[in-house]
């Protein structure tokens, strides 16, 4: 018997009888989505920009952009980002996309100054934002930069992490991040620093009605 | 006295005559419990999601077997390769075979409480391997070549200059004089090491059987790092961290950080489910998942199996009199606190451990604050029944709580006894056989004020 066998035999001569109660259906809380999600992210160091639509949304990231003196800028190919219509917009920046040039991806995410991704959806009573890995979307666009942007759609908000479920995908992509803030770490000293590995900060540009 | 009860002795005594490392534990503890208080208070229907994680950690574990196996299907289906060590010698040299055949000699990892407990980095050097931890409180210990001192704040005994001397003498460079320098230069050196690392090893927080998926929380980002940079991903997991479906997931994560830090998730929850697919842009091209056993298939059999139950957040850690004076270090163990104290003897043995059932005042603030609401006293009782049967306490200790015992039951003779030691003064003529200062006697009984009305004044 191999070690699987043996672990395994162990383990089924304890089994007993059980019956696990149906889970409970936990109402969400109530109250506006993004409101939530604004207050949450807010309290963890992330900062949220409200933009009516999508067209106001490219103009807040320009500010962004500016404001930070970035010059590289990296990012996934993936709705709602046009790679063309931002480097035609905004031809000042040198944009690096991950998709059909052969680069080694990780050197350009960890040389790059932004990192732009969208959000498969976000959650609001935890301020978080869920990332796939995919064929256009790299893992290190929001994780080598020192600030990555969200694009977020205010119709991807859901309430929880319990009412997450129903739209959980039946395959699951290989990873899958929740992001709730810019990364930190209270190692020392018990004292909160705010950029640890991963990104120094996150802003979230919430558009749409 | 025994070797290891002298031991705990010697450095809980060390622990409590140290001022600094006292406030240390007190402002994270402190800092930790506030936190956690804030967190629940605004999760709506907190205690009845405690039930619930109570009812299906113990679920789990009386059907382990079948969801082990649904896990292990599932993980093999999206392309993870699944491993089984019966001990920690065995998962150490799964992992050293791996870097081996690829030709790895430096890995990175992240915060794991099990590669501790198998003693992962000893064995990768002893094979020439290079294990660089990532995780801020995990590096510093590692550069100072010492042990955790709590499973969520690994380096929380350590003051800022001790680490400023640290980096400078380890790392070279000037010593420098704040926190946020300090963490920077952690920052630009790992991140090398990150881009350069053949393997990463990290633990799990939990798996998920339904979808084959590993779950790991962080704050700081290595985590992500270490699971996505370099191109083996090696998950080295307790075989009590499995969960079912997604649906309790979802519970267990949503008291998981708030139980720890505070936080209503971890800044990252990373979700694992294989290798990168074929037409993803990055990603491992290998997921080693090592389903370690190491005694959890014994206590599972035992009257103490609710200790699986833990979910490792720590709670019971800023809570305990015990550890907020004596210190991670005293309990020889890389788990410390009140589930230290239980599961340090179950999985390393009752008897090279057995100040630690005794290292409790049985308060029950672990019971309180635990999500999973395991009995922490109860299995401490049944510990420190354990070891009076097997006669492995102090003969003395032994000899004593017999006489006591005896005693106790004659209530006439017993006045009498307490009687004629008031007059002889008390409690003295014992104190010489106990270590803790004992109560004085008060000058009349309970039962002598009780009969007197004094008490109903």
């Amino acid at each position: 018997m191999n070690a699987r066998e043996k672990i395994l035999q162990r383990v089924r001569a304890s089994r007993r009888e059980t019956v696990l109660a149906e889970p409970w259906p936990y109402p969400s809380k109530s109250g506006d989505l993004v409101e939530q999600f604004s207050q949450a992210l807010t309290a963890a160091k992330g900062e949220v920009f409200i933009s009516q639509d999508l067209a106001n949304a490219w103009e807040t990231l320009g500010t962004i952009l500016q404001r930070l003196g970035a010059k590289r800028v990296v990012y996934n190919q993936e709705p709602p980002i046009d790679g063309d219509h931002l480097k035609s917009r905004y031809p000042q920046y040198d944009w690096a996309a991950l998709v059909g040039e052969t680069q080694d991806i990780k050197q350009v995410c960890a040389k790059a100054d932004v990192g732009i991704t969208g959000a498969a959806f976000a959650l609001a009573e935890t301020g978080s934002i869920g990332i796939f890995s995919s064929s256009s979307s790299s893992r290190f666009t929001s994780l080598l930069p020192e600030v990555h942007v969200v694009l977020l759609d205010r119709q991807a908000l859901l309430p929880d992490l319990i009412s997450w479920e129903l739209v959980r995908p039946k395959k699951m992509p290989a990873q899958l991040v929740f992001v709730s803030g810019p990364s930190k770490t209270a190692d020392i000293e018990q004292t909160l620093v705010v950029g640890a590995h991963g990104p120094k900060r996150l802003m979230v540009i919430i558009y749409g009605r | 006295m025994n070797l290891n009860l002298r031991r705990f002795r010697q450095k809980a005594s060390a622990a409590l005559a140290d001022q600094r490392l006292q406030a240390a534990i007190t402002k994270a503890s402190t800092h930790f419990v506030d936190g956690r208080a804030d967190a629940l208070s605004g999760l709506p229907y907190s205690e009845e999601m405690r039930d619930q994680l109570k009812a299906i950690r113990s679920s789990t574990m009386a059907e382990l077997g079948e969801h082990l196996e649904t896990f292990e299907r599932a993980a093999e289906a999206v392309g993870a390769k699944i491993h089984w060590a019966e001990t920690g010698q065995q998962a150490c040299e799964i992992v050293i075979g791996l870097a081996r055949d690829r030709g790895i000699d430096k890995v990175v990892k992240s915060k794991s409480m099990v590669t501790e407990e198998i003693h992962l980095n000893r064995a990768l050097e002893g094979a020439g391997i290079t294990p660089v931890e990532t995780d801020l409180g995990e590096w510093i210990i590692q550069l100072a070549g010492e042990p955790p001192s709590h499973i969520i704040a690994p380096a929380v005994h350590k003051t800022r200059e001790q680490v400023a001397a640290l980096f400078s003498e380890k790392l070279g460079g000037p010593v420098l004089t704040d926190i946020p320098s300090l963490t920077a230069q952690a920052r630009s050196t790992l991140r090398q090491e990150f881009l350069s690392a053949g393997m990463g090893i990290s633990g799990a927080n939990l798996l998920v059987a339904e979808t084959g998926s590993i779950v790991l929380v962080t704050n700081e980002g290595n985590g992500r790092m270490v699971t996505s940079l370099p191109p083996v991903h090696v998950a080295v997991v307790g075989i009590e961290k499995v969960v079912p479906t997604w649906q309790q997931a979802e519970i267990w994560l949503s008291l998981l950080a708030r139980s720890a830090t505070g936080q209503p998730l971890s800044i990252y929850t990373n979700i694992i489910t294989g290798p990168a697919r074929s037409d993803d842009l990055d990603g491992p091209e290998e997921v080693h998942i090592i389903m370690l056993d190491n005694r959890r298939s014994q206590i599972l059999a035992s009257e103490y199996s609710e200790m699986l139950s833990c979910i490792r957040c720590g709670a019971c850690l800023n809570v305990c009199p015990v550890y907020g004076h004596v210190g991670g270090h005293a309990y020889n163990s890389p788990y410390s606190g009140p589930m230290g104290a239980v599961l340090t003897p179950l999985l390393f043995g009752l008897e090279q451990h057995q100040a630690l059932p005794q290292a409790s005042s049985l308060c029950g603030a672990c019971l309180e604050v635990c999500p999973a609401r395991i009995d922490i006293p109860g299995l401490l009782l049944k510990l420190r029944k354990e070891q009076v049967a097997r006669h492995r306490l102090p003969v003395w200790d032994h000899l004593l709580e017999r006489a006591a015992g005896w005693l106790m039951a004659k209530p006439r003779l017993y006045r009498l006894v307490s009687s004629v030691a008031r007059l002889f003064g008390g409690t003295k003529f014992i104190q010489p056989l106990f270590a803790a200062p004992l109560p004085e006697m008060s000058p009349r009984s309970f039962n002598q004020l009780w009969r007197s009305g004094e008490l109903d004044k």
